[in-house]
């Protein structure tokens, strides 16, 4: 069994809510903003800018970049669990593994930061 | 990518137009939609996933009916954005 180090707590349910609930938050973000790019052909300027800039579409895309994180930490660990192990790698299995989620965990961050810094420098 | 699409677009009148033009590079048109192809079966599948969580297509029968629909419906949806990007 891989020693399962996940950042909510010891059984999995949290982490099946959470991907759940990100899923559901991500598709809706994702759904819209499609919807809009695709009812408003000529996008001027002004008029993407006023959609990011309104208070609401900023709290939205904050809430579905903290969903993005989460649901990718939780994909990633998934994936890193089931493939990267010492069952399949041999005794270097979990330091690889380690490297890989040490490296998910950095990429996020960045993501974070430089989506924030994109929202709130607006 | 997105990011960095999303970054320029908001910045200025010239960042909006740069991403208009680079869009309209192929190779550009195609990266983006590489990761709308990836994004669009991601969804779709993610949302049977949801109904099969609601119970919703669990028996044997249901779940390959399932997969089915899910590559139908995204190949769709992967040429449309293909059309779209063209």
């Amino acid at each position: 069994m891989v020693k399962n180090v996940t950042s909510f707590g010891r059984s999995g349910v949290s982490e099946w809510v959470v991907q759940r609930v990100s899923a559901a938050i991500l598709g809706l973000y994702f759904v819209g903003l499609l919807a809009y790019m695709l009812l408003s052909p000529e996008l001027s300027y002004a008029e993407w800018k006023a959609l990011f800039s309104a208070t609401w579409m900023r709290l939205a895309s904050i809430a579905a970049l903290l969903a993005l994180c989460a649901h990718a930490w939780i994909g990633m660990w998934t994936v890193a669990t089931d493939y990267l192990t010492e069952g399949l790698l041999g005794p270097k299995g979990t330091f690889i593994r380690f490297l890989f989620q040490a490296a998910c965990v950095l990429l996020i961050f960045v993501y974070l930061v430089w989506g924030v810094q994109i929202l709130w420098g607006l | 990518m997105l990011l960095w699409l999303l970054s320029s677009s908001l910045e200025s009148e010239s960042g909006f137009a740069d991403v208009q033009n680079w869009l309209a590079a192929p190779l550009v048109k195609v990266v983006v939609w590489g990761i709308l192809a990836g994004l669009l079966y991601h969804l779709i599948a993610g949302v049977k996933h949801l109904a099969m969580d609601m119970g919703i297509g669990e028996t044997l029968e249901g779940a390959k009916t399932g997969a089915k629909l899910v590559v139908v419906i995204s190949v769709i949806a992967i040429v449309l954005a293909g059309v779209w990007l063209w």
